[in-house]
């Protein structure tokens, strides 16, 4: 699964995810891409799935491209524990996503198999997304 | 000078504020400006830019002949930047660079890949795309729609760069002509699924363990602070009870 090498800080705030992703919302690597078309956190695990969903429908053909990287950590308290003394272990990674942005890319299929093999990567994530293709653009 | 004219208006003020005005009302905010001319803020129809585009073949590098108010009527332009919603992909705003028909401009020509390489149809390679767009220098009447290339006898490892795509006349290349272009590479071969599912076993038994001996840790500490939780509220019934007595 993919996670940071090294970090500064251990655990960090929530944040919020306000507004639209104005960088990375264009495909830059492939031909076609999967735009998220809500904002939330996707898991490492997550990512990890739908990689590998899409991987073992294209088989041997084609080239991806993850265009997110799983960089915040989330901690999470153990089980029955009462509120209060410090913040929880770090639990997971998950990289915050906004509406807008391009999760995967991909190259070298024919738009019937890209389209079904992001199909199969969208069911693996927790937000609503789209089928993108440079075809559709200007 | 172009084939495509389109008519728009000059608009008064700027910001968002007004620019957000002029797009609730179907109107697209944008600026001519280049040939050392001062800029001129104008608006326009959005869905006739959409629709000028998407039939022209050369698409943003269209060459549109501007019509309406005498300030910018007559003049050349082509779209040097779009901006789009990153979602709904409607126009926000479009920048239109006015050219000098004996001024030399500097544009990006996407590359079009015609034909199936050998090494994709027979050696099951991928075809991979090291640049989609060439920048080129030329006179804006001799643009071309795209740089064709024919990928057909490429084999697997084969490359062609940039200083092997066939330019028309009076095209200068402005990009490094030893950037590949495109290439067919040897497809990635897909992860063996009982070594991989061993490693997640692997992953998983430790991620348990991990979780276990930080679980334990906590259990532990979770003993120890319920333990002075318990006491403190002991002595804190016994004071209160001493209190209501």
């Amino acid at each position: 699964m993919l996670q940071p090498k090294k970090v500064k800080h251990r655990k960090v705030q929530k944040g919020r995810l306000r507004g639209k992703a104005w960088r990375g919302s264009k495909l830059s690597f492939g031909e076609y891409g999967l735009q998220a078309l809500a904002s939330g956190f996707v898991t490492a695990r997550q990512v990890e799935a739908a990689r590998i969903a899409m991987t073992r429908h294209v088989k041997r053909g084609g080239k991806i491209w993850i265009r997110m990287f799983p960089d915040k950590p989330v901690t999470k308290k153990p089980a029955e524990t009462r509120m209060g003394k410090g913040k929880g272990n770090p639990e997971e990674w998950v990289c915050p996503v906004r509406r807008g942005r391009i999760l995967y890319e991909m190259e070298g299929v024919d738009t019937k198999t890209a389209k079904a093999a992001m199909r199969l990567a969208a069911h693996k994530l927790p937000l609503a997304t789209r089928f993108v293709s440079r075809e559709d653009s200007i | 000078m172009g084939e495509h004219s389109l008519a728009v208006e000059i608009r008064v003020g700027a910001g968002k504020g007004v620019a957000r005005k002029l797009r609730a009302a179907g109107r697209l905010p944008a600026i001519v400006y280049g040939s050392g001319n001062d800029a001129i803020r104008v608006s326009l129809d959005p869905r006739r830019l959409d629709a000028l585009l998407r039939s022209s073949e050369a698409g943003l590098n269209t060459l549109i002949d501007l019509e309406g108010d005498p300030s910018v009527s007559g003049k050349t332009v082509l779209v040097k930047e779009l901006q789009t919603d990153p979602v709904e992909g409607w126009m926000l705003h479009a920048d239109l660079y006015e050219v000098d028909p004996r001024a030399t401009i500097e544009v990006e020509v996407p590359i079009r890949v015609l034909g199936q390489p050998v090494g994709v149809t027979l050696g099951g390679g991928i075809l991979d795309h090291g640049l989609r767009e060439l920048l080129i220098e030329c006179l804006p009447r001799a643009i071309p729609d795209s740089i064709d290339v024919d990928v057909s006898a490429l084999e697997l490892g084969d490359s062609i760069h940039v200083r092997e795509l066939p330019l028309p006349e009076g095209v200068v290349l402005k990009t490094d002509a030893d950037l590949s272009v495109l290439s067919v590479v040897a497809p990635t071969v897909a992860e063996e699924e009982t070594p991989a599912e061993g490693e997640d076993e692997g992953l998983e038994g430790e991620g348990v363990e991990g979780a276990e001996g930080e679980a334990a840790e906590g259990a532990e500490g979770e003993a120890a602070t319920e333990g002075d939780e318990k006491k403190a509220a002991d002595d804190g019934k016994g004071k209160s009870g001493k209190d209501r007595r």
